[in-house]
């Protein structure tokens, strides 16, 4: 990684010797207030014939709000703002997948879940794990080339799971093997996913770090990615449900 | 109908919310915090609407000022702010704020549901203090 451009988030810097992250906060909520603005302003247009067109400015405005939102909260990671407690994956899940339904009905893509039928209590933060899921969710749709996606939980490994995948377009086995390597160290655009900077993976794994967990993708078969949160489990509540 | 006291330095946001709530509400709009008290001594909102970074000022300033005096300690307030994560209700209750809402998020119905929540139970409490000398209330 070039060393010159340092750790860009998670208040770790040496960006030219100076701290960056006060910079970044500042940054994204300057950006967050055209954007509020911009999502205000159309509940006031209220003409049937715009009605799509309007829906569609207030989804992507709200796509860009949550990546500042994120943005203000990678750079925020090292404050030790974010305690870990025990989570229900499924229920956090649901939300999740609630709160991204409009843009999926906007893009005509379903989402599946397929919550696990072994249930334990993964231990996470929980503004961050939404944030991560929501995320995860918002690229998935984006790249579901019209066809579903599926988010999923499952344990494994003694560790909690939960997975979006997409059947968008394949990529290359070497660009694959790129991504594994560069997963949250640096931002890496693919030629298959052109939308996609690599910022929102960068931080998801930044995410998934501070509650000491893991982010990982897989390629499938049949065409897509699959991003998976790996999060530790609760060894007291594991022992009641014994 | 319920009077709402709008104060925001964004004035097309503002603009905005006035459009958003003036059939369901009486509005007034001010974007100066300074001259807030003026308005609630003349006009005596049953609510504050208001955001929490004024420009270069701070709304704690005005809120804590507020609690000083009788007339208007008494009158609740709801954050509506693009910040909403940095705070918690807990740490602002002592200024009457009743309700902390983010600018990114919120929809009008939940605002309007909110804001009639919150200035029913300002208005059967601070009306009915008013015309109470401090010294009568305090007893």
């Amino acid at each position: 990684m070039n060393e010159a451009r340092g750790e860009l988030l998670g208040g770790e810097t040496d960006f030219f010797g100076v701290d960056f992250a006060p910079s970044l906060i500042a940054a994204a909520h300057e950006l967050k207030s055209p954007l509020v603005l911009l999502r205000q302003l159309t509940f006031q247009i209220e003409d049937d014939k715009d009605s799509k067109t309007v829906r569609r400015m207030r989804l992507t405005t709200e796509r860009a709000l949550r990546l500042a939102d994120n943005l203000t909260k990678a750079a925020r990671l090292d404050d030790a703002m974010f305690s870990c407690e025990p989570i229900q994956l499924s229920n956090l899940c649901a939300a999740a997948i609630e709160e991204m339904q409009p843009l999926a009905d906007a893009l005509a893509v379903k989402i599946r879940f397929r919550p696990t039928r072994i249930s334990r209590i993964a231990i996470g933060n929980r503004e961050l794990l939404h944030a991560l899921l929501v995320g995860l969710i918002d690229n998935a749709l984006h790249y579901a080339n019209g066809k579903s996606i599926e988010v999923a939980t499952r344990f494994f490994d003694n560790k909690m799971v939960v997975s979006v995948s997409d059947a968008g377009n394949n990529i290359s086995l070497d660009e694959f093997r790129k991504l594994k390597n560069a997963i949250g160290r640096t931002n890496l655009p693919l030629s298959s996913r052109p939308l996609s900077s690599g910022l929102g993976l960068m931080i998801a794994t930044k995410f998934a770090a501070a509650m000491n967990g893991q982010l990982s993708v897989k390629r499938r078969a049949a065409g897509g990615m699959t991003f998976m949160a790996c999060l530790p489990t609760s060894q007291q509540l594991s022992l009641l449900e014994l | 109908m319920i009077k709402i006291l709008l104060v925001e330095d964004d004035k097309w946001f503002a603009e905005s919310l006035v459009l958003m709530l003036k059939k369901d509400f009486e509005l007034r709009f001010c974007s100066d915090p300074e001259a807030v008290f003026g308005v609630v001594e003349s006009w005596q909102p049953d609510l504050l609407l208001a955001d929490m970074i004024l420009g270069e000022k701070n709304l704690f300033v005005l809120l804590n000022e507020m609690q000083s005096y009788a007339d208007t300690r008494n009158i609740n307030v709801v954050i509506l702010t693009s910040s909403a994560d940095s705070i918690k209700l807990r740490d602002v209750a002592r200024f009457n704020v009743k309700k902390i809402l983010d600018k990114s998020t919120i929809t009008p119905e939940i605002l309007k549901t909110v804001l009639h929540d919150c200035a029913a139970s300002s208005r059967g409490f601070s009306r009915s203090n008013l015309n109470y000398d401090d010294r009568e209330y305090q007893k």
